[in-house]
């Protein structure tokens, strides 16, 4: 009956489109261990898991304001792995988001120090010069390691440390107003800020241009030219010079691309978040949205998928510790421990000869 | 300006002091990395040895028992890391990222949870501070040298020792076989995993001594949350600047141990500069020196790579 195999083969194809991928399948797997384990840390440090549970997906999504918490959580760290997952899709292993996401927002105070408060104009020139900072720093690395070789794994994580030091340095000293004796700069102008989206929330511009951004990076890297030229270059360096490319001018456009998108993290946290320049604004963002990267399998979509996940969990720490004074710390348990699990089961997989990712990006 | 033997053995004095946290993290971190694994989880390991030494200080009252709970604190959470790196070959990379994330949350929650209102009481004496007889008593390096912790005098002994093992040990020739290459190791029947387990706990007793050290000897016994500061990162730094050579790794790690006692006595020094700029300086240090080295000198052939019997190189 050749009729009917036709049919089990077309509904097998169906069937196998249908289902999910592998790496799908264990990233989903990582989140629910994860999960678990958080959930029974909360049973184990004596707290009622339930309404622990209920508490937590109130603070995540249970109102309007509680949804804004998530998608302000979310938006730097979307916004630090996509400008990682560039990087690392061409094949630098960029660290440097913590880094690069100081300097953003350093550079999105400038020009209101700079100029002062010159109206309209003054929101999108932070917004240019905080990508810029970011550019320019994550562009070190890039120049360092064409130059002297110097492996951008460990460049990027020592420069996260010079500028987070910067930072404080200039709101102990050049930025900080004259008698203030708080460490901060001084507050920009209504006119420079993402004021709120929605009365009573904290929803601003930054999250919708991340979204907008991660769109972009998708269709960058799968439909042009730069990005197919970028993947080769992350998963054949050697073709990408048979070919006649220059592997310099991809490294150093992958780099300024990669830090201009960190930067803009920093910059949207002083715009819609803080509204000055404040020592400690970020507690390790740039480290979680690294995690969320590779959580995400260095896909956009899936960066903003993850990062969702990781704001939600940011907002319903906070209201764990306002309600049932569970420790906020909890959400760095909840952060690390599904990219540690998605590593070690990918691992697993490797022995076993199954590699989840197909490619070594 | 007054710059007279007691300012500069003073300085001399507080450079070393700053250096055994890092140093003691650089001197495991080489071991590891000879052995053929890349530990970017170092940060997290000193915090949980950190962490465990103000555990066992408010529950012994003992800054010596206190020291070794940091350590093997540091031992443990070492050897969760190494199921995920040696063991199920995660990517030594991604996972020590994602430990990092970890050590930060779960030594916050141990600080709010274990040790609420435990403030440290009792004499750290015995671990701060050994003179060592009449070499103490020596001018200027008698102060620098031989009046420091006995951590310190452990993390010298501890360097030689490891030089020692590298050059002439038959053990030290098989870990850096482990790291040059694993499978060549393997062919000879050696246990390529074991050797690279053993080598990351000993990562981990290190970082968690030095931990430990932070928090007893540099902090009074008071953990704080992120308490290391990047130093894990330095310390992976200063290993791979040292090229992995336990003498030189000492050398570097006292010298930009120096560079941040210059916030405590650089005013006496006459040299002037924001707290913030001189933290940042071992960091640049250390930055510039990678510009200065460039490409010299060869890593171990399988460094960072897990494992995989049969793989291709």
């Amino acid at each position: 009956m050749p009729e009917l195999t036709s049919h089990t083969a077309a509904l097998r194809r169906l069937l196998a489109k249908l289902s999910l991928p592998l790496s799908l399948r264990v990233t989903l797997g990582a989140f629910a261990g994860s999960l678990i384990l958080g959930v029974a840390l909360i049973a184990l440090l004596g707290f009622p898991v339930l309404s622990a549970m209920r508490v937590a997906g109130e603070g995540a999504f249970g109102d309007a304001r509680a949804v804004a918490d998530t998608l302000v959580f979310m938006t730097p760290r979307l916004l630090v792995a996509l400008g990682a997952l560039i990087a690392i899709r061409g094949g630098l292993f960029n660290l440097g988001g913590e880094g690069q996401l100081q300097m953003g927002a350093i550079g999105a105070i400038l020009p209101f120090l700079a100029f002062g408060n010159i109206g309209p104009l003054l929101m999108p020139l932070a917004i240019v010069s905080g990508a810029l900072c970011g550019a320019l720093w994550g562009l070190i690395p890039a120049v360092l390691k064409l130059w002297r070789g110097a492996d951008e794994i460990i460049v990027t994580l020592l420069m996260n440390f010079v500028a987070i030091y910067f930072v404080k340095y200039l709101v102990q000293g050049p930025m900080r107003p004259v008698g203030s004796t708080f460490n901060m700069s001084a507050q920009l102008p209504r006119e420079g800020i993402f004021v709120p989206l929605i009365d009573g929330t904290r929803l601003h511009l930054g999250v919708i241009l991340a979204v907008v951004i991660a769109s972009a990076v998708w269709v960058l890297l799968q439909h042009t030219a730069f990005g197919l030229k970028l993947r080769a270059s992350g998963q054949s360096p050697g073709f990408v010079r048979l070919q006649g490319q220059s592997a310099g001018r991809m490294v150093l456009s992958s780099m300024a691309l990669s830090g201009a998108i960190g930067g803009l993290a920093g910059t949207f946290e002083v715009l819609g978040v803080q509204y000055r320049l404040i020592d400690g604004f970020s507690s390790g963002l740039g480290f979680e949205g690294l995690a969320v990267a590779f959580l995400a399998g260095l896909e956009p979509f899936g960066a903003v998928i993850v990062s969702l996940y990781f704001g939600a969990i940011n907002s319903a720490a906070l209201s764990l510790q306002s309600s049932l004074s569970i420790p906020a710390a909890l959400a760095d348990v909840l952060s690390g421990l599904p990219i540690l699990l998605l590593a070690v089961i990918s691992g697993v997989m490797l022995t076993k000869g199954k590699p989840v990712w197909t490619s070594t990006r | 300006m007054d710059l007279n033997s007691v300012t500069i053995a003073l300085f001399l004095a507080a450079g070393v002091r700053m250096s055994v946290p890092v140093l003691l993290a650089a001197l495991g971190e080489l071991v590891s990395e000879r052995a053929g694994v890349f530990t970017i989880g170092l940060e997290g390991l000193m915090l949980f040895g950190a962490v465990a030494s103000a555990v066992g200080l408010a529950m012994t009252g003992s800054p010596v028992a206190a020291l070794a709970i940091g350590m093997l604190g540091g031992t443990l959470a070492a050897a969760v890391l190494a199921l995920g790196t040696v063991l199920a070959r995660a990517n030594q990379i991604v996972m020590g990222i994602g430990f990092n994330l970890l050590a930060m949350g779960v030594t916050s929650l141990i600080r709010q949870m274990v040790l609420v209102d435990t403030p440290p009481t009792g004499s750290l004496r015995a671990v701060t501070m050994m003179k060592l007889p009449w070499l103490s008593d020596l001018p200027v390096v008698g102060r620098a040298l031989f009046s420091q912790s006995p951590v310190f005098y452990v993390a010298v002994l501890l360097a030689v020792a490891l030089w020692l093992m590298f050059r002439f040990t038959r053990s030290g020739l098989l870990l850096r076989a482990a790291g040059e290459n694993a499978s060549a190791l393997d062919a000879a029947g050696q246990p390529v995993l074991g050797l690279r387990f053993g080598a990351a706990l000993f990562t981990g007793m290190l970082a968690g001594l030095g931990g430990a050290y932070l928090c007893i000897i540099a902090s009074g016994g008071t953990f704080i949350d992120d308490m290391t500061s990047g130093r894990g990162y330095l310390a992976i730094a200063i290993a791979i600047f040292a090229r992995w050579m336990p003498l030189r790794t000492l050398l570097v790690a006292i010298a930009l141990g120096l560079l941040e006692a210059l916030q405590f006595q650089g005013q006496y020094l006459g040299i002037q500069i924001a707290t913030p700029l001189l933290m940042a300086t071992p960091f640049v240090v250390a930055l510039v020196a990678w510009i200065v080295m460039g490409r010299a000198g060869a890593a171990p052939g399988d460094l960072g790579k897990p494992f995989l019997r049969g793989a291709a190189h």
